[in-house]
């Protein structure tokens, strides 16, 4: 029994006034006598000079005592909390992210969130709608709305099995689902979370959804980041940066290995105060093999566990030579064939504008003062494209010596690069066409002079001036732009050095539509899928990455020719899934909040019944009076 | 010449016991017919000046014979014992008891306290009394007091005069504080010796004691009629009440349960001992009256047993 409005109990105040008043002088029916001689002597005797009228039990007080206790119960309006809900309309909501996989609770968080939510099912009224969302690196309906228990009771057992994604969770697009799923008619969401999620940008959901907290303890001692860096100046080998943090709120210690190829390459003992982390830097000589980080957390000093989440004490990387970038140049004039062929990890084939058919099987294609009548799919560099071409209208005025006035320093493409002092003869003012963006543009709002532009279809940078009307090609600024835009444009030129991911994270593959693609995952499950047009600009991206560990890719075109294959390393490396602390409260727009509860509970109102009881009683007191009346 | 008081039934000469029948509404007549063969009880000899029908501590003339003493010069010598002369040949001289008039003062207390349902009774009591006193011979004086002597009434003779009484009673206003000891100084002094009937309620915190001790002081035969009424004598009990004393106007809350009523009663009976034993000192006579008992029956019953009064029956 709790009280749902404890503000109410104010009202049992008036019992010491309606105590105070029965002890109180009343004022009585004023009766004249001969002489209060003999009462004040016997009140004397009596009272003694007090103040109070000795207390007389009084069933009439009594009962004003019960009434007043009754309405102030009432006001307070208690109710019976019981497992359950009264709705019939449920939409469950399991957070399918990494810190679910914790094992603070046995067996682990995911398996006492899916029990709960099989005891909420039970207790729901007869023939209740039951929805199950799960927000694990996607969102996915795991069952509409069904009355089929055994069917619900199935499909959480398969959730059971299969774990928790090893990803960030989708929390926010599950609760915006689930109140879409909930719709006009009702219902109440529930969600099964341990709250170790962003709660900025929630829905508004307060007062529609149930947070049922899932989790007891926070310690863990985790790797949140395994890179591989190569400093510009380091001509050979890579450093491996391994951070393990404890985000617990006690001590924690471990061993650290970190091995290549199953060989131990160095091993640490780590000992990290609540929130502290600590930076491993471990140079590698060789340029490939397969690199694992392998945290064994000790016990707790209580000789409790020190680590709750399994999922972040290993890290996987792939140490290899970087994937050529094959380049096809396309009417191109010798000093842009010797700027690329300054870049090592280029592989250029060069052929005249006439030759161009329009296919290609490079990884990104060169235009030099032609261009295709159509955008073609794929990457592409084009400079100074001709006049009739998909890219940009050179209809305008013909310009002299402008001058660049801004550009765009945080893009890829001009990294490193400074326009303000390379000349220009006569240009011709351009206008861009097909999603391009100015990336670089002239004084005096004159145009641009780079452009860069994305669709699903294709990817391109375009230069649009003429390499002989710019000092562009005798500047140290001409091969640093090629290395950044065949970079940008090349598949895996936005990735880190090495083949390593966050778990979640997708992974960009070089295919072409109709390429055959093949991913062996890290428990050995095979994916085939054939490349379509729509999923490819050269570039197939690649998403279901939620497991930590290696992934085998083979890529074989659908031109035939040798596959592609390389692997990479997944893991998960996210400092806020790391955090696995059961949050209590998860705050909400405008000021609120969702207060963790263990189960979803039946509020029964009992303030009706007090009410009856006390209109009972006061029939009582009526009763009670009326014989006191007639008794004279 | 004192005038008669008119009758009011326009025959003043009527017999007196013809007149109680119809000239006051005080009295019952039949109660007044069965007044008329009772009388006072006096206990030893009065002290009166008058010649009366009540037997004094005065030697001199009348019919009964009391004692001899020796003769002496001057005396009458019809009073000369003849018989002893000639038997011891020495004068002596007969002695008689005198008889003198016996004077009963009514004392009433008329202040505010007995007003309180009292005043018809004692209003009553004092004329039965007075008709009693009256159809025996005696003289009859009526004294009104509260804080002083407020009226007086007589004294009085002969039954034909009790219209002046019952006029006096019926007329008083019962009302104001009371003070016995100074009233009963005024009436003391104002009155010679006799019986005096004091009626009151003595619900006065002072004077009760030093009213008595006057009374004792000056002679008088007393008899103190204690009157209250029931709820005075058995206050009710459940009452919530805001009590209003009738002379001083001042208020007091008070519940009657048992342990205050209980109170209450202990302090009456601390009174009521007070002043019986006052008068077993004194000598008086001290009864007390309850005003629910009947008048007959406080007559004929309480005053008789305690020999105030004699019934020729």
């Amino acid at each position: 029994m709790e009280l749902l409005q404890p503000l109410g109990l104010i009202a049992l105040i008036s019992l010491p006034l309606i105590v105070a008043l029965y002890f109180l002088r009343q004022r009585r029916p004023p009766r004249r006598v001969g002489s209060l001689m003999l009462w004040q002597k016997a009140r004397q005797q009596v009272f003694r000079g007090r103040p109070w009228e000795r207390f007389r039990p009084s069933w009439l007080l009594f009962l004003q005592i019960l009434v007043a206790t009754g309405i102030a119960l009432a006001l307070a309006r208690p109710a019976c909390i019981a497992p359950g809900t009264q709705t019939e309309r449920l939409v469950i909501v399991l957070d399918g992210s990494a810190s679910m996989g914790s094992t603070d609770v046995a067996p682990s968080r995911w398996a006492e969130a899916i029990a709960r939510a099989e005891a909420s099912i039970a207790s729901s009224p007869e023939n209740s709608e039951v929805a199950l969302l799960v927000a694990g690196r996607l969102t996915r309906v795991a069952e509409p709305f069904t009355t089929d228990t055994t069917q619900l009771h199935a499909t959480l057992e398969r959730l059971r099995e299969r774990g928790p994604d090893a990803t960030s969770g989708s929390v926010k697009e599950a609760l915006i689902l689930a109140m879409q799923l909930r719709g006009e008619e009702g219902g109440r969401i529930l969600l099964f979370s341990d709250g170790a999620f962003p709660s900025d940008a929630l829905p508004p959901v307060a007062g529609s959804v149930d947070f049922i907290g899932v989790g007891e303890r926070d310690g863990n001692l985790a790797i949140t980041t395994f890179e591989l860096r190569r400093a510009p100046s380091q001509r050979f080998g890579t450093t491996v940066v391994c951070v393990v943090q404890n985000t617990g709120t006690q001590a924690a210690s471990g061993h650290l290995e970190i091995r290549l190829d199953g060989r131990p390459l160095e091993a640490h003992r780590v000992e990290l105060a609540p929130g502290d982390s600590r930076a491993f830097g471990v140079p590698v000589a060789s340029d490939q093999g397969r690199l694992t980080a392998v945290l064994e957390p000790f016990p707790a000093a209580d000789g409790g566990p020190s680590d709750t989440l399994p999922t972040d004490n290993e890290a996987f990387a792939v140490l290899a030579p970087d994937l050529p970038v094959r380049v096809l140049l396309v009417g191109g004039n010798p000093l842009t064939a010797r700027a690329l062929a300054a870049n090592p990890r280029l592989s250029v084939e060069t052929i005249d504008a006439g030759s161009f058919t329009g296919e290609f099987t490079q990884d990104v294609v060169v235009f030099e003062n032609t261009f295709p009548a159509t955008i073609p799919q794929g990457r592409f560099l084009a400079i100074a494209p001709p006049d009739e071409n998909p890219l940009v209208d050179y209809s305008g005025e013909e310009l002299t010596s402008p001058a660049v006035a801004a550009w765009d320093r945080g893009h890829p493409v001009l990294h490193g690069l400074d326009l303000s002092g390379i000349r220009f003869g006569k240009v011709r003012r351009a206008v861009p066409q097909n999603n391009f963006v100015p990336l670089a543009e002239f004084a005096g709002n004159d145009g641009p002079v780079l452009l860069a532009g994305r669709t699903p279809a294709w990817r391109g940078v375009v230069l649009t001036v003429p390499l002989l009307e710019t000092d562009l090609p005798l500047r140290v600024a001409f091969p640093v732009f090629l290395y950044n835009a065949i970079g940008w444009l090349s598949p895996g030129g936005e990735q880190n050095v090495g083949r390593t991911l966050a778990t979640g994270q997708p992974l960009a593959i070089p295919a072409r539509p109709g390429d055959a693609l093949t991913v062996t995952m890290p428990g050995g499950e095979v994916v085939a899928h054939t490349v379509t047009a729509a999923e490819s600009d050269g570039v197939y991206l690649y998403s279901d990455t939620s497991l930590p560990g290696f992934y085998d890719v083979s890529v074989t075109p659908q031109a035939g020719g040798e596959p592609l294959t390389f692997d990479f390393g997944v893991s998960l490396v996210d400092t806020l899934e790391s955090n696995v602390a059961p949050r209590t409260t998860i705050a909400l727009p405008r000021g609120g909040q969702l207060d963790a509860v263990h189960s979803v509970e039946r509020v029964d109102d009992q303030g009706t019944g007090v009410l009856l009881g006390v209109f009972a009683l006061l029939a009582i007191e009526w009763l009670f009076y009326l014989l006191r009346a007639r008794r004279g | 010449m004192m005038s008669r008081p008119p009758c009011p039934l326009g025959a003043p000469h009527l017999r007196c016991s013809t007149l109680t029948d119809e000239t006051t509404t005080l009295l019952d007549p039949r109660f007044l017919r069965l007044l008329e063969r009772i009388s006072y009880m006096l206990r030893g000899r009065i002290r009166g000046s008058r010649r009366g029908e009540r037997r004094s501590t005065h030697r001199g003339q009348g019919s009964e014979f009391a004692d001899h003493r020796a003769y002496a010069v001057g005396d009458d010598l019809r009073h000369l014992d003849w018989h002893l002369l000639a038997r011891l040949d020495s004068l002596f001289i007969r002695l008689y008891e005198e008889q003198k008039e016996h004077t009963v003062h009514i004392v009433l207390d008329v202040s505010a306290s007995m007003g309180c349902g009292k005043e018809d009774y004692a209003r009553k009591l004092a004329a039965a009394l007075a008709y009693i006193a009256l159809c025996g011979t005696d003289r009859v004086g009526v004294f009104a007091v509260r804080d002083t002597l407020e009226g007086t009434v007589g004294p009085l003779r002969s039954k034909a005069s009790i219209h002046r009484v019952f006029q006096f009673l019926e007329r008083l206003e019962f009302g104001g504080q009371t003070d016995l000891d100074r009233a009963i100084r005024d009436v003391a002094r104002a009155s010679s010796t006799g019986t005096v009937v004091l009626i009151s309620d003595f619900l006065v915190p002072e004077g009760r004691v030093e009213a008595l001790r006057t009374l004792a002081g000056r002679g008088f035969k007393t008899l103190v009629l204690h009157v209250l009424s029931p709820e005075e004598r058995n206050p009710p009990l459940g009452q919530d009440l805001t009590l209003i004393d009738a002379e001083s106007g001042e208020e007091l809350t008070v519940t009657v349960d048992r342990t205050v009523r209980a109170a209450y009663l202990s302090e009456l009976t601390r009174l009521t001992s007070e002043l019986r034993d006052m008068c077993r000192n004194y000598g008086f006579t001290f009864v007390e009256v309850d005003t629910s008992t009947p008048l007959v029956d406080l007559v004929l019953g309480d005053l008789r047993k305690h020999g105030v009064v004699a019934s020729a029956v």
